[in-house]
């Protein structure tokens, strides 16, 4: 199976049962990843907070205790998980299936943007095998929810535009509902996905104009009423307690305003880097108090700085690669990084790295975009670099884990996060 | 109508498959969302009557001494998910500290249970009104504060968003403005709302700190609420009211029954 994936890899093969082999093998080392070691992990505050909030808004329809400011699918998710088992594994199993299956997800949706059997493998290896989402895959916060949804969002659309079958663009927009309804940074990837699908029918001659204008409509229809209702729908146990339809859109402009003017639930979060301009320019990171019997320990989630640092330069290798060749596909890729990070980099509120996540598969789709071509010639150098991001990979995955709060090896660099009160 | 029926039909049967296809996909998600909106809002107005019921046919306008009696008799009375109007000079919304979130573990079964006693075991003077909120008989409080408090109110809630930072600038107080931490919603103002559903009032006598019992009495008969139970709170747990206030909400108890704003009988305009 090992073996098949390098061949794949390493080649330009088309072989639709070897991509497909490939993902399957990319699959199970995201979930064994993400799933090792998971019940022993000690809880952080935030986890338990995430409980509380699933059952505050289920059972009373309550907001909060944490991030009020944000919709509420994590809530109901968790909340039925915890309704079929108690315990960590119970908290925290949406995270590590919504956050293993974004892994394959990436590979199917990428492959539909450039059509590249290598650069869509690369990028699925590049999510599997990042310290930050495997770090937040591990917990029961909502973090790698959005990016599950906006790729399946995407993934049918694109299908949609291949084949399209109606049910195919319905799915689409449940999803990106979905996704909306987990944080509001999937409306980046909704927006420039809905213009992209719109262009290519108005392009698409071999349709009659009536065609073409029901086409249109259907996919206006699709891609914005049904995510506006799946979005509404998740309030549900909101309007429980007896609220209007008018008090919802007031409770949408108060989690605005809180959106734009959030400055974290501690002091201690504005100690971190915070501007979003910083993710791929410096190493990004960010780190979790747990608690547990045996006292508390640190989660440390760093990307990865040998994939992350090559963002901006495969972003604008890409953009002249689009400009040359016209291609229409690479314009959409550079559109959805710079549709969605754009606001972010802008943003006068503190952000931390963990909402890169909105980005990060077109970052990572770039990337291997740049590195199929620099590697074209000589395969060597790839698996060299691949290597390297491995082993780097590797003690950032036991700072991820929690394992490496006990190693010495690792103090000086968990110091520097230590609470200035602390120190 | 029958030529008409006839034309719709031929144009449906000579239009191309795929142009059919679209057209019911269309028609499918209108008329989906249309219900899935619709239902989500019948949900809410379910629920806002759910009490009506249970609702007892005591008086509607009601002296109380403390705000704690007050929180009693609304819970006595099964009110659910009400909008409440409350006249006053403080907020009564301190948040109590869930038990849960004091213990570093999940939260077993009963947690709910186990928080909502925590909560009305600390109900006070302070936070009777957020306590409100979390047992759901209260929905969204709509506070109406005297013009003065208002104006320091609004000033207060703002630098706490702070707004300087942001690159807001400074605003003039609005007629009213909303505030919704945690999710709670509440609307400040220095009027009575405009709004056809019915209602709880509550009239603390902490208002008359800052306002004349005329004032009051006038911007209560000309407000047009329509409520199922009106309460004058003379909050004798609260040591921020005084018995001048106390003596003034007296006075308006008694102007209002003269006026026939309200009916009570005379041994309720005085403190129970």
């Amino acid at each position: 199976m090992i073996s098949s994936y390098l061949k794949m890899l390493l080649s330009d093969e088309t072989d639709d049962s070897l991509f497909l082999k490939s993902v399957a093998v990319l699959a199970v080392c995201a979930i064994v990843l993400r799933a090792w070691g998971l019940a022993a992990q000690k809880l952080s505050a935030d986890d338990i907070d995430v409980a509380i909030s699933a059952l505050n808004y289920m059972q009373r329809g309550h907001i909060g205790p944490t991030m009020w400011h944000h919709p509420e699918l994590r809530n109901i998710l968790v909340y039925a998980s915890l309704s079929l088992g108690r315990g960590v594994w119970a908290l925290k199993i949406n995270s590590v299936i919504l956050g293993s299956m974004s892994v394959p997800l990436l590979a199917l949706t990428s492959r539909r943007i450039i059509r590249n059997n290598r650069v869509a493998l690369l990028a699925a290896f590049f999510l599997a095998t990042d310290p930050m989402h495997i770090d937040f895959s591990r917990q029961a916060v909502q973090e790698v929810y959005m990016m599950f949804f906006s790729l399946l969002g995407m993934y049918f659309a694109l299908r949609f535009r291949d084949g399209r079958k109606p049910l195919v663009l319905v799915l689409s927009g449940i999803s990106f509902g979905l996704g909306l309804a987990s944080k509001w940074y999937v409306l980046g990837p909704l927006v420039v996905t809905s213009i992209y699908l719109l262009y290519m029918i108005r392009k698409d001659t071999s349709a009659g104009n009536s065609t073409r204008r029901n086409l249109l409509v259907f996919v206006s229809l699709a891609l914005v009423l049904v995510p506006f209702t799946v979005y509404l729908i998740t309030f549900t146990p909101w309007f429980t307690r007896g609220f209007t339809l008018s008090e919802w859109l007031q409770f949408q402009i108060a989690m605005f305003h809180e959106q734009i003017t959030h400055q974290g639930f501690t002091p201690y979060t504005l100690e971190l880097r915070h501007k979003a301009y910083f993710w791929f320019v410096m190493p990004s990171s960010h780190p979790d108090f747990v608690y547990g019997k045996n006292g508390p320990g640190v989660l440390l989630g760093v990307g990865n700085p040998l994939v992350w640092l090559l963002t901006l330069p495969a972003i604008f290798y890409v953009s002249m690669r689009a400009m040359r060749e016209r291609a229409v596909e690479k314009y959409y890729l550079v559109a959805l990084f710079g549709m969605t990070y754009a606001p972010l980099a802008l943003a006068r509120r503190p952000l931390w790295a963990f909402t890169a996540f909105s980005v990060l598969p077109f970052a990572f789709i770039a990337v291997s975009c740049l590195l199929t071509e620099m590697t074209r010639k000589n395969s060597k150098i790839l698996i060299g670099y691949l290597l390297l991001v491995v082993v780097t990979a590797v003690p950032l995955y036991l700072l991820a884990t929690g394992k490496g709060f006990n190693m010495v090896l690792f103090r000086p660099l968990l110091d520097m996060y230590r609470p200035s009160f602390e120190r | 109508m029958n030529s008409q029926v006839e034309s719709l039909s031929t144009v449906l049967t000579s239009m191309n498959p795929q142009n059919k296809v679209y057209y019911r996909a269309v028609a499918i998600i209108v008329i989906a969302c249309i219900v899935g909106i619709m239902s989500v809002a019948h949900i809410g107005a379910h629920a806002r009557f759910s009490d009506i019921r249970n609702y007892p046919s005591g008086d509607k306008a009601l002296v109380v001494r403390s705000t704690s009696d007050l929180y009693t008799l609304w819970k006595k009375r099964g009110y659910k998910n009400r909008i409440l109007v409350h006249f006053g000079n403080y907020l009564h919304f301190a948040p109590v500290t869930s038990p849960l979130e004091t213990i570093r573990g999940l939260p077993g079964p009963d947690a709910m249970q186990e928080q909502m006693r925590a909560y009305e075991k600390a109900v006070s003077y302070r936070n009777f009104l957020w306590v409100a909120m979390q047992s759901n008989m209260v929905r969204y409080v709509y506070n109406v504060l005297p013009p003065l408090s208002y104006e320091k109110r609004w000033r207060q809630i703002n630098r706490d968003d702070r707004p300087e930072q942001m690159g807001i600038p400074e605003q003039a107080a609005p007629r009213s403005f909303t505030d919704s931490e945690e999710g709670l919603l509440r609307m400040f103002a220095y009027q009575p709302p405009r709004t056809k559903e019915r209602l709880l009032v509550n009239i603390d006598a902490s208002y008359l700190s800052a306002a004349d019992v005329p004032t009051l009495a006038n911007l209560l008969e000309k407000s047009g609420l329509r409520f199922d139970l009106l309460t004058f709170c003379y909050s004798e747990d609260s040591p921020d009211v005084t018995e001048g206030d106390r003596k003034k909400l007296e006075q308006l108890v008694s102007l209002l029954t003269a006026d026939h704003f309200v009916q009570m009988s005379p041994s309720k305009t005085g403190r129970l």
